[in-house]
C-alpha cells in the first residue's frame, strides 16, 4: 500500500468518526459532544440522554454504517465481476429479488394462515433475502454469458423490477391488512428500530464477507484484464463466480431483510473509492469501499434525521443523490454506452 | 540451448460444438521456436489458439504440454506452462503499465498477491526487454496501440512459461511497429530461450520475417514449413486462389491480375523510375511497351507526352491518360 493511501485512509477515518458523532448528537434532542463521550465512557448521571444514545442513536449509526459498507463490497464485486462499471446491488435488480422473497415470506403466512414467532421470521426473511437475491444474481450470469454489453445488464435489472413488482402487487391483493403493513414499512428502507440481533446478524454477514473479499482480492485483481486472461492466469473462473455469487448475495441479502431495499450505495461507494484512492487494487479498494460505504450510509442517515419534526425516508435521500450520481457519470463516460 | 518438445498434438480436431473447424492436426513445437500460424479470416487461427491455451475443449485428439495431456493439467498448472497475448484487452482503465506487468506473476504469488525479490526482479527484467521503463508508471489506457501491445506481451513474458501464444499481435500496428514487434519476439526466444506461436494473416509479413509456418491449409488442415516452400510447392497459390489475382514469383506477392490493353512508349534513363511507373500504368490498364502511338518521356522530374502537354507529376500523367 502507499504512503499517501495510507492518509486518505485516515482522512476518510476521520470523517467517518466525525459523521458518527454528529449522528449521535443531533435529532429532536440534541446532544452535546462532550455529553455523548462520557455517556459512551459510562460516566454521565443524564440517563434521559444515556437512554437516547444507547437505545435509539447508536444502533442507528451502527446500522447505517454497516448496511452501506455491505452495499459497498457487494457494489464493488459486482462491478469487477460483470466488468461493468453500472453494476450494484440495487441497480441489477438483487434488491428486486430480495424484495420479492421476502415478500413471499411475510405474506405466505397470511395464505396458509398461521403466524411465526418474531425471532424466527426475522431469520427467515433474511434468508429468503438472500436466496432471493442470488437468485437474480445467478439470472444475471446467465444473461451476462449470452449477451455482451454494459446495458442491457441495467435492463435486466430494471425489467426483473418491474416483474418483481407486479408480483408483488399480485401478492398483495390477497393478504391481510396487518401484513401489508408490514411489508410496506418494510420496503421503504430505513436504519432505524433495529434490534440488537438484527444488529448482530448484519454485522456477522459483513464481518465474515468483508473477511471472504480479502481472499478474492487477488483473483479480482486479475479479473480486471478480462476473464479470459484471468483463465489463462489459472484462475478457477467456475470456484471464483461461486464465491462472488453467494458473497454478494449474502450481503445485499442480509441488508436487504433487515433495512429494506437500500438504494444507490452500492453502486456509488466503489465509484468514489477508485476516485480518491486512484487505484484498482482490491486490497486498497476492499478497505476502502468498506469506509466510504459507511460514511456514505452515516451520511444519508444523518441528512434524513435533520428534518426537525419527521424523519424522510432514506431511500428518498440516497435516489436524490445517487439518480444524478449515475447521470453524471455516464456523461463523462459516453464511450462506454457505446461498447 | 536445448531443443525439448514443449507441445505437440495428435489427431487433434478442434471448434465449437458440433462445429469442426481444424481436424486432423500434428503439430509439435520445441523450444527456441519462433512459428507464424497463417490463414485467412476466419479460418480457425484463434480456435487453435484457444485450444491450446485450455480456454476451448479440443474436440478430438490431444494436446500434450511437456509430455502432459492438456485436458489433465488444473488452470493453475497451465498457466505456468503457456501464457498468452490476447487481442482482447479488458478493464484497464487506471492501471499502469507495471501494474498490468505485474498481474502476469499471478500464478506465482502468494493468496495476497505478495511479490517477492524474484519477482520483483523478473517484472522489472520484462519492462527492461520490451524497453517499457519510460513508460512504466503511465496509465495503459493512454498508450497507442503498439505500444499497449509491448505491455501485454511483457505481461505474458513475466509469466514465465515455456510457451507463448500471441494472437493476432501485429494486426493494428503499421508497418515500423510490426517489424519492431517481429524483432521483440525473436529476442525474447533468443534470450529467454522461450518458444513463440504467434498467428497473423499478413502473408507479406510472414514471408519477409518468419522461418517457420504454419499454413492452415484448404483441406482445413495445419501444414508445417518455410514460407518459401509453400511458395515453390504451390500451396499457397492454391489457398489463396481468387480470380483476380495472381502470385508474383519475383517477389512472392500477390498482385491483382489487371488488363493491360492500352500501350505506352516510355523514355527514361532510370530504371527504378520505368519501373514504378510501370506499377502505376497498370493501375490505369496501360502498360509499357518498346513501340507503341503514345510515347511519353521523363526528363527533370517531369513527364512529356511527345507532341502534347507536359505534366508535373505522375498522378497528373495518369489523369490525362485516363480521359484520353
Amino acid at each position: 500500500m502507499l504512503k499517501n493511501h495510507k492518509f486518505i485512509f485516515i482522512y476518510t477515518f476521520f470523517g467517518l468518526v466525525f459523521l458518527f458523532f454528529c449522528i449521535l448528537s443531533w435529532g429532536a434532542v440534541k446532544i452535546p459532544f462532550n455529553e455523548i463521550f462520557s455517556i459512551l465512557m459510562g460516566g454521565s448521571e443524564n440517563s434521559t440522554f444515556s437512554r437516547i444514545i444507547w437505545e435509539l442513536r447508536l444502533p442507528r449509526a451502527f446500522c447505517s454504517m454497516t448496511a452501506g459498507a455491505s452495499l459497498g463490497i457487494a457494489g464493488l464485486m459486482m462491478q469487477t465481476y460483470f466488468q461493468n462499471p453500472l453494476a450494484g446491488p440495487f441497480v441489477l435488480g438483487i434488491h428486486s429479488g430480495s424484495s420479492l422473497a421476502v415478500a413471499f415470506f411475510i405474506m405466505s403466512g397470511s395464505l396458509i394462515g398461521m403466524t411465526l414467532p418474531q425471532e424466527l421470521s426475522m431469520a427467515g426473511a433474511a434468508i429468503s433475502s438472500i436466496i432471493g437475491g442470488a437468485f437474480v444474481f445467478f439470472l444475471l450470469i446467465l444473461v451476462s454469458l449470452r449477451v455482451k454489453g454494459n446495458v442491457i445488464l441495467l435492463v435486466m435489472g430494471l425489467l426483473f423490477g418491474y416483474f418483481a413488482s407486479g408480483l408483488i402487487s399480485l401478492l398483495i391483493s390477497v393478504t391481510d391488512a396487518q401484513k401489508i403493513k408490514t411489508y410496506l414499512m418494510w420496503s421503504l428502507g430505513s436504519f432505524q428500530g433495529k434490534s440488537f440481533n438484527e444488529l448482530m446478524l448484519l454485522s456477522i454477514c459483513l464481518g465474515i464477507s468483508l473477511l471472504w473479499s480479502l481472499f478474492l482480492g487477488k483473483r479480482l485483481n486479475v479479473l480486471l484484464l478480462g476473464e479470459n486472461y484471468a483463465k489463462s492466469l489459472g484462475l478457477n473462473f467456475r470456484r471464483f463466480k461461486f464465491e462472488v455469487l453467494t458473497l454478494t448475495a449474502i450481503l445485499s441479502g442480509a441488508v436487504t431483510a433487515i433495512c429494506g431495499p437500500v438504494a444507490f450505495i452500492g453502486i456509488m461507494a466503489p465509484h468514489i473509492s477508485r476516485k480518491i484512492f486512484s487505484s484498482q487494487d482490491h486490497f486498497v479498494l476492499i478497505p476502502g469501499v468498506f469506509l466510504t460505504g459507511s460514511v456514505l450510509g452515516l451520511f444519508a442517515e444523518f441528512i434524513s434525521g435533520l428534518g426537525i419534526t419527521t424523519v424522510l425516508p432514506i431511500n428518498a435521500i440516497l435516489g436524490l443523490l445517487g439518480a444524478p450520481f449515475i447521470l453524471f457519470f455516464l456523461i463523462g463516460n459516453r464511450r462506454m454506452l457505446n461498447e | 540451448m536445448s531443443n525439448k518438445v514443449l507441445l505437440s498434438s495428435k489427431d487433434l480436431s478442434i471448434g465449437y460444438g458440433n462445429k469442426e473447424i481444424l481436424k486432423d492436426l500434428k503439430l509439435e513445437i520445441k523450444s527456441g521456436d519462433v512459428i507464424c500460424l497463417m490463414g485467412p479470416n476466419g479460418s480457425g487461427k484463434s480456435t487453435l489458439l484457444k485450444t491450446f491455451v485450455g480456454l476451448l475443449k479440443p474436440l478430438k485428439g490431444e494436446v500434450k504440454i511437456l509430455g502432459r495431456i492438456l485436458k489433465d493439467l488444473d488452470h493453475k498448472e497451465l498457466s505456468k506452462l503457456v501464457s498468452v497475448v490476447l487481442t482482447e484487452r479488458g478493464n484497464i482503465n487506471g492501471l499502469t503499465v507495471e501494474d498490468i506487468v505485474r498481474l502476469g506473476r499471478f500464478p506465482h504469488t502468494n493468496m495476497w498477491g505478495k511479490l517477492e525479490e524474484k519477482d520483483r526482479r523478473i517484472i522489472k527484467e520484462c519492462i527492461e526487454l520490451l524497453n517499457l521503463e519510460s513508460l512504466k508508471s503511465e496509465l495503459a489506457s493512454e498508450l497507442s496501440d503498439g505500444q499497449l501491445q509491448k505491455v501485454f506481451i511483457a505481461r505474458a513474458l513475466a509469466q514465465d512459461a515455456p510457451l507463448i501464444i500471441l494472437d493476432e499481435p501485429t494486426t493494428f500496428l503499421d508497418i515500423s511497429n510490426k517489424m519492431e514487434l517481429m524483432a521483440i519476439l525473436d529476442r525474447i526466444s533468443k534470450a529467454r530461450n522461450k518458444a513463440l506461436l504467434f498467428s497473423s494473416h499478413d502473408w507479406e509479413l510472414a514471408l519477409e520475417m518468419c522461418p517457420k509456418v504454419w499454413l492452415i491449409d484448404s483441406t482445413n488442415s495445419v501444414i508445417s514449413g518455410t514460407p518459401e516452400e509453400f511458395l515453390y510447392t504451390g500451396v499457397i497459390q492454391k489457398l489463396f486462389m481468387h480470380e483476380r489475382f495472381y502470385l508474383n514469383n519475383n517477389n512472392g506477392r500477390f498482385c491483382e491480375l489487371k488488363e493491360r490493353t492500352q500501350k505506352l512508349k516510355f523514355k527514361c534513363d532510370n530504371s527504378v523510375v520505368t519501373e514504378w511507373v510501370d506499377h502505376a500504368l497498370s493501375k490505369i490498364g496501360y502498360k509499357i511497351e518498346s513501340e507503341a502511338d503514345l510515347s511519353v518521356v521523363f526528363y527533370e522530374n517531369k513527364f512529356k507526352v511527345e507532341g502534347g502537354a507536359e505534366f508535373q507529376s505522375l498522378s497528373d500523367l495518369l489523369d490525362y491518360l485516363k480521359l484520353r
